[in-house]
């Protein structure tokens, strides 16, 4: 087979120019701009036919169109999109005046002539001279060495474009010159396999690359490999049975790869991603835990990295009313604070993520006199095996033992006006409990909760001691004590200074570890709401729901609409979309909010009329994942790998 | 041989453009236009012409209003396939247009997911365009497919078309506007706001599933006139002005139909007077109507 | 032996707990101390500190509303109700 010159001449240039479109195509999967390849293959043919018309050399028709089509099309930025259908349209007549050039150039010229469009469409890799692989060869190096020095910015721009943009990346040149450089590999690559199927190198070795690692050297690699092989084994084929065309063959193995990437996840594990223990059943991709407490149990929703399909189990807890459903990062075991009207509160727990449970409620008990009663275990935060339950009438238990048993923890004592915390004047309808627990990232001594109707208190030494850390927010009703009687309804952490808080008047910002506090509610249309969550990798991205005060609690309205600030408080965005816009009246509770750790976190919501919104996205678009559960008390996320 | 077909320079053919184009072209309108009606094929032409305008007019207009222009541009190069599939089986060509176009709309609706990672999905649609292009130009090489049969494929054709053909364009355009316009309101509904439809018990995800089998159809049946590669042009062009143009939805599909149907007759009275195929004409008259509204509205 | 019939809502929160057994007790009280011996935990989930009765749950000897002090007979029926309420 070596020994033709014509098969020669057909694997060197194709090795090259399939390296050159494995790696381009990496990025161009990367960027999501596989549309614009698909552009760029109808300019080719255009301008190759366009060039053959008018009687010039058609390779310089050829690579004056992609590049400059690659350029136009960079230029146009964002809006090249694949539905759009201005660049669409746009494309499209550019085929039909291919096609023009085409009937132009038959009817004028000879023999040959009449499979020019064969050729431009369909590529002719066993027609090229030496003089043609040459040229291909130079020009792939060339690519690839553009693309080199290219790397690392537009690597960066492609992951983190506003980022770099602040850094003072070159953006929008980089993406020009990226672009112009896709036109000229697809160039290249209409010679080797025709317009028609370029977009299939670009696309099927740098998709399967995609599929299988997302380490950029690794990819790369996998991708430059892929497309190699299917110029090989394409033409290989080919040359064995000459009825099936190279192109084809080149192409069909391509998306052979593709298939085979997508379908043999074991070779994902051990290509590229870090070593991890392997699981004896089950695939080990990392999975997105949903739990969600309702009124009629615990519900768990699992999904994996993508967020898009999620799988709803339930109810768990014997259908007890759940307040609380948390994660243990550490024992990867599930807790639900669940009360139930006959048999009182209990926690629940799951070792194996819902499959099977128990519960137990041992020494959660203020004694057997009666005189101080729990009526409701609210809230839990757990880790290592360290469970604390909030409850009401105020107190904290603690259990070691994976919540098989509890004692009492503290009762916050010797508070301002603790005292009176329990005289029956002086519930609030709510009730009077703790309604949050967290724990610091590192110290286990130190932990915060709230006392509804009171405030924000911080321990440092496991609840021995504590301190309000109320200053600077907002009450409007009298308070007999300085630090103390404010309605803190969730707070959540930023970074190790920063924290976010929904009160029942306004929201605010700490930026020293909730020393003091700002309001930052301008901007928002009310100053009720209970939910909030903030951004995992970005300290001044925060959401809220807010809600009509007084008695409706429900989002403004009846529009569903989760706000954000990206700059910690100073202005704030609707997101609305997927959300009902019409006749929504929904309303969040206080834990119904969360959002995972994943790189584009995830946001997810659940009302009080049971539906569960989510986004994959940070809050950019959502949808009804879960829309008849009970009433929603509490939206906890894990990933679980 | 030395050199190759790619660095080959042709004869200049720029002095032979303006006198080939229009031949037989008398300047007198009435006698151009029983000119056109007086061979069969030319009849037959128009007729399938118009019902295919009149369909792509409608269905168009929904694909365009659904954002689901990729997918129907993606769904035409199967028709290549299908059709180059059917010739080499020896089958009618109908048969492999519709029953791949069919089996493309669901592999599109089972495929849709609104979050999908952009650049994962577009390198997989990306993929299977360019095998299934692939596939269908194996089996026209297979049939020792003489250009034309490739070129009417991609490109279109106004010559042989059958009086069972125009039939069975007829038959098949009928039923698909009829089940747009008995499921028009709630498909209205679903493709302007999903969510809210959703919630009102519109079956959302049939709607589209169902809608996606017409496109398909729509688009086997535009694919027989403009060929498999421009069916951009009668599907998504006049929908796309008629947007422009207006947001009423019985006057927006009206505007559509009644643009494709001047772009196609107008596109196969060119093509009959000239020599240059229909598909350029028709592509270029849409777009150029295209460019109009954008510039007037 | 006193004919204990346990509600619906209890089983299943217990492995191996049954609707219904016998045991050796002198009041309702020590019927529910033998339970929470066969099973532990089961007390908390039918009394509440004071000790009593958890509000809800309804206890009837031999037909008659009981507390935790009613004895109990040889061969009496204990039934536990949880009472029907809530939503």
């Amino acid at each position: 087979m070596l020994a033709q010159e014509f098969m020669r001449n057909a694997l060197v240039a194709g090795s090259f120019v399939g390296i050159a479109c494995g790696l381009v195509g990496w990025f161009v999967v990367l960027r999501a701009q596989v549309f614009a390849g698909d552009a760029l293959s109808h300019v080719a043919f255009t301008g190759a036919l366009a060039a053959a018309a008018l009687g010039i050399d058609i390779r310089a028709g050829l690579f004056l169109a992609t590049i400059l089509g690659g350029v136009v099309m960079g230029a146009l930025g964002d809006r090249a999109r694949a539905d759009d259908v201005v660049i669409g349209t746009l494309f499209a007549w550019t085929l039909g005046l291919g096609v023009l050039f085409l009937s132009i150039f038959t009817t004028n010229g000879s023999g040959s002539n009449g499979t020019a469009g064969v050729r431009v469409l369909f590529g002719s890799i066993f027609g090229l001279s030496t003089a043609d692989v040459r040229i291909s060869v130079v020009l792939a190096v060339a690519a690839v060495a553009v693309l080199a020095v290219l790397g690392r910015p537009l690597l960066f721009a492609s992951l983190d474009g506003v980022v770099a943009v602040a850094q003072g990346v070159p953006v929008r040149m980089i993406g020009l010159v990226f672009l112009g450089l896709v036109g000229l590999v697809a160039a290249q690559a209409t010679q080797a396999v025709g317009a028609l199927l370029l977009l299939g190198l670009l696309a099927a070795p740098a998709g399967a690359a995609h599929r299988l690692t997302g380490r950029p050297s690794l990819g790369l690699g996998l991708s430059a490999l892929f497309a190699l092989g299917s110029v090989w084994l394409g033409l290989s084929l080919s040359y064995v049975f000459p009825t099936l065309p190279p192109s084809t063959m080149i192409i069909s193995t391509a998306a052979g790869i593709y298939v085979a990437a997508m379908s043999f996840s074991p070779l994902r594990r051990l290509v590229g991603l870090s070593l991890r223990a392997t699981r004896p059943e089950g695939d080990d991709m990392p999975k997105t835990l949903l739990m969600v407490g309702t009124r009629k149990g615990a519900f768990l929703l699992e999904s994996d990295a993508d967020r898009r399909d999620w799988n709803l189990r339930g109810p768990y807890c014997e259908a007890w009313p759940v307040y609380h459903a948390v994660h243990d990062a550490v024992t990867g075991a599930i807790y639900a604070a669940a009360v139930s009207e006959w048999h009182g509160s209990a926690v629940w727990r799951s070792n194996d993520l819902g499959e099977t449970w128990t519960h137990s409620s041992e020494g959660i008990s203020y004694g057997e006199d009666g005189e101080r009663k729990i009526s409701k275990a609210s809230t839990l935060a757990a880790r290592n095996g360290r469970v604390l339950v909030g409850v009401e009438a105020p107190g904290i238990f603690e259990s070691k033992d994976g919540g098989e048993t509890f004692s009492l923890l503290t009762t916050l004592a010797g508070q301002p006006g603790s005292e009176a915390w329990d005289d029956p004047a002086n519930q609030p309808p709510g009730h009077l409990g703790i309604s949050a627990i967290a724990f610091d990232k590192d110290d286990d001594a130190r932990f915060w909760a709230i006392v509804q109707g009171v405030g924000l208190f911080e321990t440092t030494d496991d609840g021995a001691s504590w301190t309000p850390r109320n200053r600077g927010l907002r009450a409007d009703w009298p308070r007999p004590h300085e630090e103390v009687g404010f309605c803190v309804h969730k707070v959540v952490r930023s970074d190790d200074k920063r924290l976010f808080q929904q009160n029942h008047v306004g929201m605010h910002r700490s930026d020293d570890d909730a020393l003091t506090w700002t309001e930052i509610t301008e901007g928002l249309p009310t100053e009720f709401g209970f939910a909030a969550a903030a951004h995992p990798h970005d300290r001044d991205t925060f959401y809220v729901v807010p809600l009509a005060p007084l008695h409706g609690r429900t989002m403004p309205d009846g529009k569903a609409t989760v706000w954000q600030t990206k700059d910690a408080g100073s202005s704030w965005k609707p997101l609305r979309k997927g959300l009902p816009q019409e006749g929504a009246h929904l309303g969040v509770l206080r834990e119904a909010m969360a959002i995972d750790t994943h790189d584009v976190p995830g946001l997810y919501f659940g009302t009080s009329t049971g539906q569960l919104f989510a986004s994959n996205d940070e809050g950019g678009s959502w949808s009804e994942i879960a829309s008849y559960l009970p009433p929603i008390s509490s939206v906890e996320v894990a990933i679980i790998d | 041989m030395g050199g190759s077909w790619w660095s080959a320079r042709p004869t200049c053919t720029g002095t032979m453009l303006t006198s080939a184009v229009f031949t037989g072209l008398s300047w007198n309108p009435v006698a151009d236009v029983r000119a056109l009606f007086t061979y069969p094929f030319m009849v037959h032409a128009l007729a399938a012409g118009t019902i295919v305008a009149v369909m792509a007019g409608v269905i168009g207009w929904f694909m365009v209003l659904r954002r689901q222009t990729f997918a129907g541009h993606t769904l035409s190069l199967t028709a290549f396939t299908g059709a180059s599939a059917a010739v080499l089986a020896g089958v009618p060509i109908v048969l492999g247009y519709f029953t791949v176009c069919g089996l493309g709309a669901l592999a599109l609706a089972g495929a849709s997911g609104p979050r999908r990672s952009q650049g994962i999905e577009s390198a997989a649609t990306g993929s299977i365009q360019a095998f299934a292009l692939g596939l269908g130009f194996l089996f026209v090489s297979l049939y020792h497919g003489v250009l034309n049969g490739l070129d009417s494929l991609l490109f279109g054709t106004f010559l042989g078309i059958t009086s069972s053909q125009v039939l069975v364009l007829l038959v098949v355009a009928a039923v698909a506007i009829a089940l747009v316009a008995v499921a028009g309101r709630p498909l209205l509904f679903a493709s302007v706001d999903p969510d809210v439809a959703r919630a009102a018990g519109v079956r959302v995800q049939l709607l589209g599933l169902g809608f996606l089998l017409v496109l398909g159809l729509s688009v086997a049946e535009t694919s027989q006139i403009t060929g498999a590669l421009l069916v951009f042009a009668l599907l998504v062009t006049p929908a796309a002005t008629a947007q422009r143009l207006t947001t009423r939805p019985l006057a927006g599909v009206v505007l559509s139909v009644t643009l494709a149907l001047l772009v196609t007759w107008l596109g196969l009275a060119l093509a009959y007077f000239s020599v240059y195929p229909v598909g350029f004409y028709i592509t270029s008259l849409s777009f150029a109507l295209y460019v109009l509204a954008r510039v007037l509205a | 032996m006193a004919d204990v019939h346990l509600p619906g809502t209890l089983t299943p929160l217990f492995p191996g707990l049954p609707r219904r057994l016998d045991l050796e007790a002198a009041t309702v009280d020590d019927a529910i101390a033998e339970l929470e011996r066969q099973w532990p935990g089961l007390r908390d989930r039918l009394c509440e500190p004071g000790p009593t009765l958890r509000t809800h749950i309804h206890v009837y000897v031999d037909r008659e509303r009981a507390s935790l002090a009613t004895p109990l007979e040889a061969r009496s029926r204990v039934d536990v109700i949880a009472a029907i309420s809530g939503g």
